[in-house]
């Protein structure tokens, strides 16, 4: 029983991970890549490169701050730090385009009196509902692309402040998105096509738990020169020694697509109302923990009114005194003297509630917020409410202490900018509910956006391992029946091989070739951001093509090393168009540096790889 | 503190790794006894064991299990490497990163 069902389970793990194994491979490739999104972003946009961090970095985000609140409500200044050089200011004014929102609101409203009463009646209403809650979610959808169009980012030079104007490039969005939503489909069936090879990758990885009897006794053995027990092995190694890696990455990738593959009990508690759903969720999030700090709140008010006081009784004594002593000149000393009081009241006052930001007050935060991070601060956020006169900074660590400090819900402190005071200070989870804490954690972990860069990297290798498990188990399966096809040709074998040629080295020449597109194309061009996507295709599918068309050993070799020698092109690419002098080469970001070692190694194991398949096909293991 | 947490993750991978017959022979020139075995097993587990708790002692609980993992994974597949290509140097090897570590706790 025990080997029939050990075999069965074989046959469920070599299927599940084949047929979904080539989308799959260019998720995790895009997916890992995706772990530096930013940071291609940045190699894509060289009109940053220039930008260097110093010691005037903070004086200019400073500046920019002051600047930028002048006109707008809420300003967010990112300053350099491991993932970009440059400063990055966003800037809107929430309270305007709320209001906006709900004057839209307010006139979709405008309609339900405006209704008939009979028998045909309900149906109307009910169409008449639905109308509108169509309307509603079209213009919550509209706003909410007005909001994000309205506000594209501003990026400063961090040493001189001047502003710089990238190109246009979809960067390492691109691949991010194509991980999980591919491209140029319905969002939904990407999503869902996406979430069963997700599935499909979650039941290899359990069946291949259940297959491999020797997972402690062979987990540190790797012969690499033992035929097809070689490929076996690193498939195995990197599969076991990853583990809990694959584990979290596939069931959390899973609960990306909860709310697409399992809508059941939203359904049956919302309905169709999603955005009911949404607000329901932020608010269950954002639920305060009782431990989070709130102060001074009372204070604050006391102050305002012990003013109003004053200035009360003072005023009382200047008409007394000018009803009693008409005419004299004390009347007028009294008077000018209760002036100079009223003024310096006044004078306190205004710069109270002065909703304008100074370097002080800003230092003064930052100061502050260095007690509870010493030597982490980072980005900080100024929030200003004419309504109710306040002025906050909210300020971030630079490297979040914990991992559920996620998108919805980061670590940050909340300051009075008027007086430096702490209002309060957030270190998610916020809330003590399991179920969205656990979901959380498991989010944040795939995308790691809590990680230093230390841990990027560390999950940047892990995507290697991922990589490399999924393109030698798309090989084993061929290297497997390599002796069965020379005896009878199969078609499914044929298909199998060029695919994993077309996919396994295709990607990295597609991957190089939108790198090299990025550089090419004009900027002034106005589709450029879609040309170098097109590039990526274009160059891909021609890799498929020329698999098909070429000996399967040939094509392995040349497709190799035409990758390697298009990375190796990379550095050299980017010198040529970026360089503006020789001293460029050290004196820029370290990020910059990382990318071209970077496109050096991966050249050089792609040329590894193919001097291995070059040897291996003059040995006959190849045909 | 990270380095030597590091190191404990090294040392008790490569204990473990002892306890089989395939690696002891390479490395001992003979299989373990059950002693051995068993001494090397508890050996390698306390090093595993005071590794996790450095990592979170040292940056929290879910940030020191996330890393533990991590270099779980690298660092296994490292003493791999260093069983397919260079064997005999494993535990040459051990002591360099023993003084390694020591020498960027004391910087």
């Amino acid at each position: 029983m025990e080997k029939g069902f050990r075999q069965s389970m074989r046959w469920v793990h070599t299927y599940s991970g084949l047929i979904v194994g080539w989308l799959l491979f260019a998720i995790f490739v895009t997916g890992t890549s995706s772990y530096y999104k930013k940071e291609i972003t940045l190699w894509m946009q060289p009109e940053l490169h220039k930008s260097i961090q110093s010691k005037k970095t903070l004086d200019v985000a400073m500046d920019k701050a002051i600047e930028f609140s002048n006109k707008s409500d809420t300003v967010s200044i990112y300053l350099p730090d491991t993932r970009s050089n440059a400063i990055r200011v966003m800037a809107r004014n929430e309270n305007s385009s709320s209001k906006k929102a709900q004057s839209g609101d307010s006139h979709g409203h405008s309609h339900d009196h405006s209704h008939d009463h009979g028998e045909g009646a309900k149906n109307k209403e009910k169409s008449l509902e639905k109308n509108q809650k169509e309307n509603l979610q079209k213009k919550e959808k509209s706003n909410k692309k007005k909001r994000r169009m309205r506000t594209p980012p501003k990026y400063f030079d961090a040493t001189t402040g001047e502003q710089i104007k990238p190109r246009a490039t979809a960067g390492g969005n691109f691949l991010y998105r194509f991980h999980f939503e591919l491209y140029n489909m319905p969002r939904g069936l990407a999503r869902w096509i996406v979430g069963i090879a997700t599935m499909f990758m979650f039941v290899a990885i359990i069946t291949g738990v259940i297959i491999h009897r020797r997972i402690f006794k062979d987990i540190f053995t790797f012969r690499p020169k033992a035929g097809p027990r070689g490929w076996m092995d690193a498939h195995i190694l990197p599969a076991v020694a990853a583990l809990p890696f694959f584990i979290m990455i596939t069931y959390s990738g899973l609960l990306f697509f909860n709310s697409t593959m399992m809508p059941w009990a939203i359904k049956a508690y919302y309905g169709d109302d999603r955005i009911a759903y949404k607000q329901a969720f932020m608010k269950a999030t954002s639920a305060e923990k009782p431990s989070t700090i709130i102060q001074n709140k009372v204070e604050v008010v006391d102050e305002k009114a012990k003013n109003t006081n004053i200035e009360r009784i003072i005023n009382n004594n200047t008409n007394r005194y000018i009803n009693k002593y008409d005419n004299s000149k004390n009347a007028h000393r009294i008077l000018n003297s209760n002036a100079n009081k009223q003024i310096a009241i006044i004078k306190k006052k205004t710069q109270e509630e002065s909703l304008d930001l100074t370097k002080e007050q800003i230092l003064a935060v930052l100061k502050k917020a260095n007690g509870i991070w010493p030597n982490n601060v980072g980005n900080f956020k100024i929030k200003k409410d004419e309504a109710k006169k306040t002025l906050q900074m909210e300020v971030y660590p630079k490297e979040e202490t914990t991992i559920f400090s996620f998108k919805w819900n980061k670590e940050y402190a909340l300051y009075d900018a008027k007086n430096a005071r702490l209002i309060k200070k957030e270190v998610p989870p916020l809330n003590g509910n399991l179920v969205i804490n656990t979901s959380t954690a498991f989010m944040s972990l795939h995308m790691a956006l809590f990680a230093d860069s230390t841990l990027r990297f560390i999950f940047f290798i892990c995507g290697i391992m991922g990589i490399i498990l999924i393109g030698t188990g798309l090989i084993l399966w061929t290297k497997k029946r390599e002796y069965k096809n020379e005896q009878k040709k199969s078609i499914g074998f044929f298909i199998v091989e060029k695919l994993n040629i077309g996919t396994i080295v295709g990607i990295f020449i597609a991957i190089a070739v939108y790198f090299i597109a990025n550089r090419l194309i004009p900027m002034d061009e106005v589709l450029r951001k879609s040309f170098e996507i097109n590039a990526f295709f274009i160059a891909w599918a021609l890799a498929y093509i020329y698999a098909f068309i070429r000996n399967s050993a040939k094509a392995w070799i040349e497709q190799l090393v035409f990758a390697a020698i298009l990375f190796m092109l990379l550095p050299i690419l980017n010198a040529i168009t970026t360089f503006e002098s020789f001293s460029q080469i050290y004196n820029r970001d370290m990020i910059l540096i990382y990318f071209d070692i970077f496109f050096v190694s991966i050249a050089s194991a792609l040329l590894l790889c193919a001097y291995i398949a070059n040897k291996k096909s003059k040995k006959g293991e190849i045909k | 503190m990270i380095s030597i947490a590091l190191y404990l993750i090294y040392l008790g991978l490569f204990l473990f790794s002892l306890i089989l017959k395939k690696h002891s022979k390479e490395v001992l020139s003979k299989e373990p006894h059950s002693f051995l075995k068993n001494t090397l097993w508890f050996l390698g587990s306390i090093s595993l064991i005071g590794s996790l708790v450095l990592f979170i002692k040292t940056i929290g609980l879910s940030l020191g299990l996330t890393y533990w993992f991590g270099f779980l994974a690298l660092i296994t597949i490292f003493i791999a490497l260093i069983y397919t290509y260079k064997p005999k140097f494993i535990f040459k090897i051990s002591i360099i990163l023993l003084v390694l570590s020591l020498i960027l706790i004391l910087l």
